[in-house]
């Protein structure tokens, strides 16, 4: 028995030598190999002998080095990664900027109401107006669609009104002989295409309640639009706006008496204006009116015009205000309710004659597309009516951002953000490790 | 030896792409790098390549080194630069221990006050550590050489080798008394301390 607790003793004593020649044992341990040793030949020796090696190794000299060893030039260097804790923190404060920005974007956007810039260029120089006929209506209005393509943006409004000019133009080019266009007039027609539209509206009080008046709510947003101006009474005509023909509601009004004066019936005005069924109207409402605008051509008469878009001239006398059936001027603006986009057939007869014998500037289609007056231009003015009337279904729906909008937004700022704590958590482990 | 202000100074400077800066560090360690290179490979000309590998390595590193002792962080990339070493000798036809014991011998200068015994005693002497060294496993081998022969405490062994105070000292005391067994086994051709223990 105390052999055995001796032998324990005497194995773990010497795993203690070496530690006891540096002085690395504690107080309590010193002592109690102190008293094994007086009492243990064989650990006395070992000791004896490991302190012998300790000083020969000791005595070991150092060498002195060969040569100096500094270096010549400077080698690459191995940039050191960022201590972990630092990485954790920079991905924290990333992630936390993100969801910053994000939810000043979304907030920002949700308090001016608007969803980006080109929109708020909008507004401020002219009221926007979406084309509810456009969206609404769908695919059962197809006349709709065609005679009234338009646009929510500013820079884009050189060819809101271009189709709308184009359609009628078509039948023109045709009447034409389908042969080239003279060059030199093409320039010529520019002018003529490009600011009717948007500087000489029919009447003179158009541009004022195109300003002031609020956009009809196409796909059911509020008009939150304020007046910019004042609202001065409007005149009992249809205004030629970048969307279309509108009607601002005269006190009495009536759908029903509107459909007459315009010859229309009034379930094509309710659809246009995102109405289910006829309702009442209210004064001042503004009322997307279904037709196209169509710009006098030289030599044209009221006539040949109404005929053209086989719509009485009356309703034409009356949307425009015009005071005599022969006070129409090339250029001018015509708002046509309920006319469609012109058939290439239906052109009207003077146009031809007076194309052909004075060389005057060629149709607005000539401009659009110069070399191809040979193929119908309705079918590009076509194509871009149901494109322009997708984006204003967006434009529409990003009147302010919807709540889907924002909740979306939210998600993102916060996958990222979690996606970037979780990157620089694992960047930091593998740094610890490494 | 540099003085540790100076020392912390140089880092400074070195760390910021001062080679000047950075060879005065050389300056200081070199002869202690090379010195553990030397035990570690037992060859003068591998000792020579990789103390400058191990100061290439410490410069393109300087960046890594956070406070602390540069002493150990300097011998800890020598030691690895060592074993990187050895690892290309043995892929390479090895040189012959006792040619590189006597590149060893040839590089000692001669001490001027011994006599050519007493010389020629000193370096069987110095033959046996180094054979007795050559025996040790690696991680033995370097705390002995670290704690021996360069005479560092058991806090810097454990910052070179990255392990515990614990650790250090279970190495060192397997180390040393592997080295006592080797050693004894000649004791007849050691100088005086053994003898004198036969004595005994």
């Amino acid at each position: 028995m105390l052999e055995v607790l001796a032998r324990i003793r005497h194995r773990r004593t010497r795993r203690q030598l070496s530690p006891y020649l540096d002085g690395m044992l504690s107080v309590q341990e010193s002592r109690r190999l102190g008293a094994h040793l007086a009492q243990c030949q064989t650990c006395r020796d070992e000791l004896a002998e490991l302190r012998a090696t300790v000083q020969t190794l000791a005595e070991l000299p150092l060498a002195e080095a060969p040569r100096s060893f500094a270096l010549t030039a400077a080698p690459r260097r191995i940039e050191a990664p960022r201590p972990a804790a630092r990485r954790l923190e920079f991905g924290l404060r990333l992630a936390t900027v993100t969801a910053a920005f994000v939810f000043a974007v979304v907030a920002f956007g949700d308090l001016l109401g608007v969803p980006g810039g080109e929109e708020e260029e909008q507004s401020a120089a002219l009221q926007m107006r979406p084309l509810a006929a456009a969206t609404e209506a769908g695919v059962g209005e197809q006349r709709t669609l065609e005679a009234q393509p338009s646009q929510p943006t500013v820079e884009d409004k050189a060819l809101t009104v271009a189709p709308t000019a184009a359609a009628p133009a078509q039948g023109l080019t045709e009447g034409y002989g389908g042969g080239e266009p003279p060059a030199a007039t093409v320039t010529e027609v520019v002018p003529q295409m490009a600011v009717p539209g948007i500087t000489e509206p029919a009447t003179p009080a158009a541009t004022a309640t195109l300003a002031a008046t609020p956009a009809p709510a196409a796909t059911g947003a509020p008009a939150s639009a304020p007046a910019l101006t004042e609202t001065p009474p409007p005149p009992a005509t249809v205004t030629i706006g970048p969307a279309g023909l509108v009607y601002v509601v005269q006190p009495g009004d009536t759908l029903t008496a509107l459909s007459e004066r315009f010859g229309l019936n009034p379930e094509a005005i309710a659809a246009a204006n995102g109405m289910a069924e006829p309702q009442p109207l209210l004064a001042e409402q503004e009322l997307v009116i279904p037709g196209a605008v169509y710009h006098v051509q030289p030599g044209d008469t009221l006539a040949d015009v109404a005929a053209a878009f086989g719509v009485p001239e009356a309703v034409i006398v009356t949307a425009n205000s015009i005071a005599a059936p022969g006070a129409i001027g090339a250029g001018q603006p015509l708002a046509i309710p309920g006319g469609g986009a012109l058939p290439a057939t239906q052109a009207p007869a003077a146009a031809e004659e007076t194309a052909a014998a004075t060389a005057t500037p060629p149709p607005a289609g000539a401009q659009i597309a110069p070399s191809e007056s040979d193929q119908p231009l309705t079918s590009e003015a076509d194509e871009r009516a149901p494109a322009e009337a997708e984006r204003e279904t967006f434009a529409a729906e990003d009147g302010g951002p919807s709540r889907e909008t924002v909740v979306r937004w939210l998600e993102i700022g916060l996958a990222t953000g979690v996606a970037l704590l979780f990157v620089s958590w694992v960047l930091a482990r593998r740094r610890g490790r490494a | 030896m540099c003085m540790f202000a100076d020392e912390s100074h140089l880092i400074d400077r070195s760390q910021k792409g001062d080679l000047a800066a950075f060879n005065g560090l050389v300056e200081c360690y070199q002869r202690q790098v090379y010195n553990l290179c030397l035990r570690l490979l037992a060859s003068a000309q591998a000792a020579e390549d990789a103390t400058q590998e191990a100061f290439i390595a410490a410069y393109r590193r300087i960046d890594s080194f956070r406070g602390g002792n540069f002493r150990a962080w300097l011998l800890r990339i020598a030691a690895n630069a060592s074993y990187d070493e050895l690892r290309r000798q043995r892929r390479r036809p090895a040189a012959s221990l006792e040619a590189a014991m006597a590149a060893q011998g040839a590089a000692q200068s001669p001490s001027p006050a011994a006599g050519p015994e007493d010389e020629a005693l000193r370096m069987e002497l110095h033959a046996h550590l180094q054979g007795g060294l050559a025996t040790l496993p690696a991680d033995q081998r370097l705390a002995v050489i670290l704690r021996d022969v360069h005479g560092l405490s058991y806090e810097e062994l454990a910052e070179v080798m990255r392990c515990s105070v614990g650790t250090v000292k279970s190495r060192i005391a397997r180390g040393r008394a592997r080295m006592r067994e080797y050693l004894m086994a000649r004791r007849e051709l050691l100088p005086r301390p053994f003898r004198l223990m036969d004595e005994e």
